[in-house]
Parts: structure tokens; C-alpha cells; sequence
């Protein structure tokens, strides 16, 4: 008995030393300032190395003026960085696709991947802050406790976090901001000005076209080729600006992969243009019967939308959309948008993501699209 | 130490099973109750035994309802012993005798030292002293059911119900519990035991109860009741009562087999 | 066959403590981030007296927001899971019984698919487990009521019962669920992760564990009783019917608690008293606190492999599955088993 007792004593002391240690460190962590402040309030003055940056959750962060480490939130952030400031990276979060890796640079392959923070949530702390960055960025749409995650980030780690705003039509300030941020202005304001350019154009086009004189379409993906992404969704943000999209379901799912819909429905619909992902069924379309009753694809007005390195309408939600946009529409409306599309892309890529698209490479992206006609 | 069982009625719904059942069982006295399958004898025991509650009727043991007795007052008095089984898992001799030495405890209780002496002497009435760190699923059939003597000896109570505890053992060990048995009425046990064989009453008790189709037919001294004719009521079997020792025994026998002798 | 000696018993449980002080101390100085033993030490003090700060800010950060709690909860919660496991194994009279089979594991998944599908903090999310398993259990609890004859029948029917009801629940809100942001989140979360846990969470989880723990601890002995037939312990004067509401009760707070807090970790609650019963048998007054120290230790390995292997991190569940799996078929196949379960 006396053994027993002495046990279950032992084993309950090393519990309540954890849980004192526990309590005390966290009552005591207000009076315990570290040297430099997590949020809130900087307990010290900005220095000639230092300043205060108000990020676009409003919380006032003290940075370096000097940015040499960063290291993105989750995918979003990691993709957008790496078009304007890769070489500062010190880690990935999530493995490059080969296409990124083709494009993007090879020489990215060698960072540490940590994991996202977001999702499914399993960035490696203790991995993140070995690694020293200055500052952890996360850059998309805002979520409802974006101020509490970014503080979380630096209360477990004592590295600054910062939260970037950045949508279709924030992209551009965003760019700026970051351009400043990482010393980085003038490509920071030439891409947010591409983005800005792009974003209004479309826009301003758009509006002289009635609402009767815009063109249906259906962009599907999957397997069997009837997954949609329905009119109103997140994800058919800019398609549904440029045309009109015939997939309407009852209750749209928000998910990436759509909504699926059977092929009755399609053939009412019968969209006059119909957008393919890729790894989808575009080449199988006109042997295929149902589709091939379809006019779209009798008129060969079905085309595969470019996915590399990223799907340029969407999925991922980024900066990936804006090529995609001004390609949607001049195949929608080529009368209406002329400018020389190979130019744009290549501008596009040399811009995002340093590459200098060749002839051939280009021919080979546009085969199933723009150059088809 | 008597057990006074008056005008006692059970239906399980529509169907009556015990149909004014009345007997008294003496002190010390040890007591075999006999009847086909289906009769009415482990729903007897449920009754007294206070698993099914809803009789009507009275049973008193020592002058006290059990009805109204709690559940802790209840095992100071009675003890049950059931068929040995195979457990789930593997517990000690010792640790099994030592579960009914909790009968008088608190909710948080460990057995003390006390306690272990009851269930050392218990094994050791039983004559399995030696056996206390052997394993409960791993000694034999018999042993099992002298441990669970043992257990109901360490619980304190006087009286014992035992549920045919012969019925998977060898003759051995049948024969091995019984004298156990009979020598714990001698010391002064009052013990009411079920069994499906006439020749065990016969050999051992000091007394029988008869059950037929919820009813007692007969109850009293084992030669008197245990005749051929209420047996072969019972069995749906001719039977006959054979003398032996110079009539001072008998044993049954089936009438066919006596005929082809 | 002799059942196992009280002096193996104790040789036992020291070799345990022994091994869990140790395993403590070493998994707070391993760790992707490199922090010494010194530092370690002068950080404890700091926390208690003035001591000259050698250290850099994240270094305190991760020391106390990051592997402190990981740790803590680790122990506390392989302790938990092993002693429910241990528990519901002798409730249920059978050694093969893990602490979901009334519905504790369905309940807190479901409750955490719709935190997370509802957008809620992490906090709320773990508060959400917590209920839905609570709720679960209580459905199964009094579900089972209705057949009086046999409880312990009843609570497995209605077990598996609500179990599946919540099942479904989950499957469905993981196909409502938003593949690129909610639908990992809840994988991962299912596959169970001690990653990001909070000093607040470890202070709640270790006060809730221990008011699980330390009603059982006190009535490990009575817990033999609740292994055998209900007749025959009410005949011994047991009070059968409060006796086992207070281990499920208590039993389930432990599984709820630890799911709560880290998801879906699996075989620890069959596997470990197992293991625990091939080393110093059945009886609980030894089972509970061998089972407690081992669950602890075996959940701190695994839990160290999962965040040192690779710089991304190993789902718990995963791992325990893989070291649990190949051991019990083992446990199942070997003659020493055979001979003792």
C-alpha cells in the first residue's frame, strides 16, 4: 500500500509542478515584457532599425526596416510572395507542384517545408522559429479571428506576424504594400499596377456590354467533366463578370471542386462556349455522344483552360486569375478585347514569375484554347 | 438462521411460474431442491434472492423480510454461489475470495489486512490453501467452484444458495463438493442447493423440497420424498428406488434398465 | 499458472516512473528548435525567482507556448486514454474493448467537424468535442436503460447505435465541408495532433483529466467487482447500478477530455492495458496506475517521433496505428498471451 501511495504522489506532484509552472507563466507573462512586444502596445520606441507597421487587421506590429527572412502563413501567401520576393523566403509551406517548379524556379525545392498554419493546421512551430525569419506574413481574405491567429504566431514563437488584405480587387495595393515592406518598390508597384490595370480594364469593358449581348458559357471540371463551378459562387468570381454562366443549382456549394450536375441539365442549358479544365475531358468531348450533341461542341467552341503553373481562372483564388481574366475574355469576346494575347502572356509571366516564355512553349499552353480558331 | 417462504407467486407476464410456494428451512440444515427443467427452481432462488423483486408473498429469513432488507444488509445473510464460469479475465484465487470481503465497506474501500486473512482461511477451508496466486481461468472446473465456496464463506453469511454447482463437473468433483457441502451444514450453514440428480439428495441431504409445474408436490426427508412415483411424475421417466445397505440407502434407477438387468 | 507477484509489481511500476521522469526530461530538450538543458533550467527558474535572461524571445516562446504544453499533454493524455481503456474493458467483460464503444469518439468527432465547418476558434472547437461526446455518451447511457435485464447489452447496442448516428453526421459535414480550407482542417484534426496546443489548454486539460483520474484511482479495487455478473456482485452487496455510472462517468470524461484536446488518437485505450495486464495482471488496484504510466510514456514517444521525423508533422493517430496494429496482432498471436488473457 505504502508503494502505491508514494507512486500516485510522485506522479501527482509532477503534474501540479507542470500545472504551477503552467499558471505562473501565464499569469506572470504580462509583467515578463519581452525585449520586443508581440502586439499591442511597443513598450519600446522605434529605432532606426525598427518601425511600426499597422497591417490590414489594424494591429500594429514592430518591424525591421530591414526584411532579409520572411516566411509565408499557407499556400495563398507562399504563392503570391514568391512572385514578388522568393529569394527572401526561408521556408515553403506547402511541397511545389512541378509546374511551379518549372516556372517559378527550381531553386526553390530547397527550402524546408513547415506546413501551413491555416488548413489543416500543421505548421511546425519550433521548425519556424529555428529557422529565424523576421516576420510571418499571411496575405488573402480576411477570416473572422485573423487578429487572434497572427497573435498566436508570435506568442508561440516571438516572431512578428502580419495579415495583408488581398482580393481581386485589392491585389494591387496589396502588391504595393508588401513592395515597401521588403524593400522591394518598384516591382512591388509594377505588379500591383498590373493588377490594378487588368482588374479595371476588364471591369470598364465590361460595362459597355449589355447584359443581353454577353455570352453564355459552363466551365466544368472533373473526371467526367460535369463538376461546375455555379454563377454566384467565390470561385466563379471572374468568370461570372465576363459572361454569363448557365450553371445555376439550387444551393451552390463554395468548394473548389463545384457542384456536380448530369447531363440533362447541361444540354438545356447548352451554353454557347464551354471552358475545361485541365485533367478533365476536353479531349474526349467530340467523340463522346452526349457531348457532342451539345453546340458548343459541335461549333468547336470548347476550349481547356491553361494550368500551369496555376489554373488562370481560378483554384487557386490569386494573382493566377489575372492572366486568366483578360484570356476569358478575348475568347468571349474577341472583337472587344484585341491587344495581342501573346504579348500579354508573355508579359504576364516575365512579370510573376521571371520566365521567359518561348514561342513553342507558348504555342504548346494556347494549343486547346486561343489558338485553336 | 431459518428461511420462512410463505403463499409466494411469480408470473413472468401471462405465464405463472411459482404458484403458492410455501416451505420453511431449518437452521443447519442442507437442503436439496429438485425438479424437471423448467419448473421453477432458478426462479426460486431469483426470488429469494431478491434479483426479481416483484413476487407476491412473503419470504423471511430469520424473522426479517428480505424484501426489505438493502443490498448490504442482504449479502450479511445471504450469499449466492452460482455455476463456476469462465471468467473474462484472469484474476487471482485470492482476489476472487477477497470480493466479498467488501460487503461491509465504503465506496472507495481496499481490502486490508483483515480482510486477506478472511479469504486465506476460507481457501483454506475449502482445501485449496496454496492456491491464492493461481489463476482464477486456469485451475480446473471443481477448483473453481470451491473457490467460489471459499468467496461465499468470506462474505459472513450463514446462509448459502447454491445453483446446481455440480452440473459440469466430473464425479470427483461432484462428489468433492457435496461432502464439502455437507460438512459446512454440520458446522452449522444452512444451505439450499439445486441439483437434477435424485442419488445426490439421496447421499447427502438432510432434507428435500420437490418442485413440480411451479408447486411443491412433496417436501421432507429425502427416502420420503424421492419416491418412485413422484419421480417419475417429475422426469417422465419409470423409475425405481433400489435399497441398498441393508435398506438404509437407496439409490434410483431407471425401470428400463432394471428390467433388462 | 501463477498470476504476477506484488514484487514484480513494484519493480514494475518503479522501471515506469523512472522511465516517464526520463522520457520528460529528454523530450523537453529535443525539439527542432535547439534548446540546451541549461537554458531549459534557467527558464523554469525564471518563472519563480529573478534570473539573468541568456536566452532570445523565441526561445521563452516556444519553450512555454509551444513545447511545454505539447509535452504535458502528451503524458496526460496517453495516461487518460490507457486508464478509459482500462476502464471500459472491465465494465464490459471483455479485453477487447476500446473506449469509443459508447460512442465518445463518434460524439467529439462530430462535434469538432462542426466547430471547424462553423468557423469557430480553436477553443471553441475543443469545447464542441467535449459536448457532442458528453451528449453521446448520455444518449447511449440512457438509451441503454430501457433494456433493464442486461445493462452492459444494452450499453453496446445503443453504443453502436448513436455511434453510427454520429458518424453519419460527420461524414456528411465533411462533404459540405470546403476542400481547400475546412475539409483538411478536419482531417487532420480526425487523425489527432498535439501541434499548436496552448498553455490554456494544457492547464484545462490537465484539470479535467485529473478530476477523471482521481475518483477512478480510488475505485480501482471495487473496479474488479464490475467485472463479474451483475447478479452475483449484487449478491456480494454491491451496489452495481451507481458503481458503474460513476466509471462511465468518470471514464468518459478522460476520453472526451483527451479527444477534445488532441483528436483522434486510437489504439492507445485497447492496446496499452493489454500490455499493461501481460505485466502485472488483472486486478485493477495494479492495472489503473501501470496502465496510467505506460499509456503516459508510450504517447510522449510517439508524440516525439511525430514532431522530430520530419520538419512537417506525423498525425498522431497515424502513428499510433502503425505501432499499435502490428502489436496487438502480436499480443493476439503469442502463446503467452493466449495463456494469461
Amino acid at each position: 500500500m505504502n508503494r502505491k501511495s508514494k507512486v500516485l504522489s510522485l506522479f501527482i506532484a509532477l503534474l501540479t509542478i507542470f500545472s504551477i509552472t503552467a499558471c505562473t507563466a501565464d499569469a506572470e507573462a504580462p509583467a515578463n515584457e519581452p525585449t520586443q512586444p508581440l502586439t499591442g502596445v511597443p513598450t519600446e520606441t522605434e529605432t532606426p532599425e525598427t518601425y511600426v507597421f499597422t497591417d490590414s487587421a489594424g494591429r500594429e506590429v514592430l518591424l525591421p526596416s530591414n526584411i532579409e527572412r520572411i516566411v509565408p502563413s499557407g499556400p495563398l501567401s507562399q504563392q503570391l510572395l514568391l512572385t514578388i520576393a522568393g529569394d527572401l523566403l526561408v521556408a515553403l509551406t506547402n511541397d511545389l507542384s512541378a509546374g511551379e517548379a518549372y516556372y517559378i524556379g527550381e531553386e526553390y525545392q530547397a527550402l524546408p517545408v513547415i506546413g501551413q498554419f491555416f488548413g489543416s493546421q500543421n505548421m511546425n512551430m519550433e521548425e519556424l522559429a529555428r529557422l529565424e525569419p523576421q516576420v510571418v506574413i499571411d496575405i488573402g481574405e480576411p477570416k473572422g479571428n485573423i487578429a487572434e491567429d497572427m497573435d498566436t504566431i508570435t506568442l508561440q514563437t516571438g516572431i512578428p506576424a502580419i495579415f495583408i488584405e488581398a482580393d481581386l480587387e485589392k491585389s494591387g495595393e496589396a502588391y504595393r504594400t508588401l513592395g515597401k515592406l521588403l524593400g522591394r518598390e518598384e516591382k512591388g508597384a509594377a505588379l500591383g499596377n498590373y493588377c490594378d490595370r487588368v482588374f479595371a480594364g476588364a471591369k470598364a469593358k465590361m460595362a459597355e456590354i449589355p447584359e443581353s449581348e454577353r455570352i453564355s458559357f459552363a466551365y466544368l471540371q472533373g473526371e467526367s467533366g460535369l463538376n461546375a463551378i455555379s454563377r454566384g459562387t467565390y470561385h466563379a468570381l471572374i468568370m461570372d463578370m465576363l459572361g454569363k454562366n448557365v450553371v445555376e443549382v439550387e444551393s451552390p456549394s463554395s468548394r473548389g471542386s463545384g457542384d456536380e450536375i448530369n447531363m440533362e441539365q447541361l444540354i438545356m442549358w447548352d451554353p454557347e462556349i464551354i471552358f475545361f479544365a485541365s485533367g478533365s475531358v476536353y479531349d474526349e468531348v467530340e467523340l463522346d455522344p452526349a457531348f457532342s450533341s451539345l453546340s458548343a461542341v459541335q461549333n468547336g467552341k470548347y476550349y481547356e483552360v491553361p494550368g500551369l503553373p496555376y489554373n488562370w481562372l481560378g483554384t487557386p483564388p490569386s494573382v493566377n486569375r489575372y492572366i486568366g481574366l483578360e484570356w476569358m475574355a478575348q475568347i468571349l469576346y474577341p472583337d472587344i478585347f484585341t491587344e495581342d494575347f501573346a504579348a500579354i502572356a508573355q508579359e504576364y509571366y516575365k512579370l510573376f514569375y521571371d520566365y521567359d516564355l518561348s514561342s513553342e512553349e507558348y504555342a504548346d499552353m494556347m494549343a486547346n484554347s486561343t489558338l485553336k480558331d | 438462521m431459518s428461511l420462512e417462504i410463505e403463499n409466494l407467486h411469480f408470473s413472468y407476464g401471462e405465464r405463472k411460474v411459482l404458484d403458492g410456494i410455501s416451505f420453511v428451512l431449518e437452521e443447519g440444515s442442507f437442503v436439496c431442491l429438485l425438479g424437471a427443467n423448467g419448473s421453477g427452481k432458478s426462479t426460486l432462488f431469483s426470488c429469494i434472492l431478491q434479483f426479481l423483486p416483484k413476487y407476491e408473498g412473503s419470504i423471511k429469513l430469520n424473522g426479517r423480510e428480505l424484501a426489505e432488507l438493502n443490498t448490504r444488509e442482504r449479502a450479511e445473510q445471504i450469499a449466492y454461489i452460482p455455476q463456476s464460469h469462465i471468467p473474462a479475465f484472469n484474476f487471482s484465487c485470492l482476489e476472487v475470495v477477497l470480493m466479498a470481503t467488501q460487503s461491509n465497506g465504503s465506496i472507495f474501500y481496499v481490502p486490508d489486512e483483515k480482510a486477506e486473512e478472511t479469504a486465506h482461511e476460507a481457501l483454506s477451508r475449502v482445501g485449496l490453501a496454496g492456491f491464492e496466486d493461481r489463476g482464477y481461468a486456469r485451475i480446473s472446473g471443481g477448483e473453481r467452484q470451491l473457490v467460489l465456496i471459499a468467496r461465499a464463506l468470506a462474505q459472513g453469511s450463514k446462509f448459502l444458495i447454491m445453483d446446481e454447482p455440480t452440473s459440469s463437473l466430473d464425479y470427483g468433483n461432484q462428489m468433492r463438493i457435496l461432502s464439502m457441502v455437507r460438512d459446512l451444514a454440520d458446522e452449522g450453514y444452512t444451505i439450499f442447493l439445486s441439483t437434477h440428480h435424485p442419488d445426490q439428495a439421496l447421499l447427502f441431504s438432510d432434507a428435500v423440497i420437490l418442485l413440480h409445474d411451479g408447486k411443491i408436490m412433496s417436501q421432507g426427508r429425502a427416502d420420503e420424498v424421492l419416491t418412485s412415483e413422484n419421480l417419475s411424475l417429475i422426469y417422465g421417466l419409470e423409475v425405481e428406488l433400489v435399497p441398498f445397505m441393508g435398506g438404509k440407502m437407496f439409490t434410483c434407477i431407471p425401470a428400463q434398465v432394471l428390467k433388462e438387468t | 499458472m501463477k498470476v504476477k507477484s506484488s514484487n514484480n509489481y513494484r519493480s514494475v511500476i518503479s522501471v515506469l516512473i523512472i522511465a516517464l521522469i526520463f522520457l520528460l526530461l529528454i523530450s523537453l530538450v529535443l525539439g527542432r528548435y535547439p534548446l540546451s538543458l541549461l537554458e531549459i533550467g534557467r527558464l523554469f527558474l525564471s518563472r519563480i525567482t529573478d534570473v539573468e535572461q541568456t536566452w532570445t524571445d523565441s526561445s521563452e516562446a516556444i519553450f512555454f507556448n509551444v513545447r511545454l504544453p505539447r509535452i504535458g499533454l502528451a503524458a496526460l493524455v496517453g495516461a487518460a486514454l490507457s486508464v478509459s481503456g482500462a476502464c471500459y474493458q472491465g465494465m464490459f467483460r471483455n479485453p477487447l474493448v476500446s473506449s469509443d464503444i459508447i460512442g465518445a469518439s463518434s460524439g467529439a468527432a462530430f462535434g469538432a467537424a462542426l466547430g471547424i465547418l462553423l468557423g469557430v476558434g480553436g477553443g471553441l472547437i475543443s469545447i464542441s468535442a467535449f459536448i457532442f461526446s458528453a451528449l453521446a455518451v448520455a444518449l447511449v447511457y440512457m438509451i441503454s436503460r430501457i433494456l433493464r435485464q442486461n445493462q452492459v447489452l444494452g450499453l453496446v447496442l445503443s453504443g453502436i447505435m448513436i455511434g453510427s448516428i454520429f458518424n453519419a453526421g460527420t461524414s456528411f459535414l465533411k462533404l459540405i465541408a470546403d476542400p481547400n480550407d475546412q475539409l483538411p482542417q478536419i482531417t487532420f484534426w480526425l487523425m489527432g495532433s498535439l501541434n499548436g496546443k496552448t498553455l490554456d489548454e494544457l492547464y484545462y486539460g490537465a484539470i479535467l483529466i485529473l478530476i477523471g483520474l482521481l475518483p477512478l484511482m480510488g475505485l480501482r479495487w471495487k473496479m474488479n467487482l464490475l467485472t463479474m455478473d451483475e447478479k452475483e456482485a449484487q449478491s456480494m452487496g454491491v451496489a452495481v447500478g451507481p458503481l458503474r455510472l460513476i466509471v462511465i462517468v468518470c471514464a468518459t470524461l478522460l476520453t472526451a477530455t483527451s479527444i477534445a484536446v488532441s483528436g483522434m488518437i486510437g489504439w492507445i485505450s485497447l492496446v496499452i492495458p493489454h500490455f499493461s495486464r501481460l505485466l502485472v495482471g488483472s486486478d485493477f488496484r495494479r492495472l489503473l496506475p501501470t496502465s496510467m504510466l505506460m499509456g503516459a510514456c508510450f504517447l510522449l514517444i510517439v508524440d516525439n517521433i511525430s514532431r522530430l521525423a520530419y520538419t512537417a508533422e506525423i498525425p498522431l493517430g497515424i502513428l499510433t496505428s502503425l505501432v499499435g496494429a502490428p502489436f496487438y496482432l502480436y499480443l493476439l498471436l503469442s502463446r503467452r498471451t493466449r495463456m494469461n488473457i
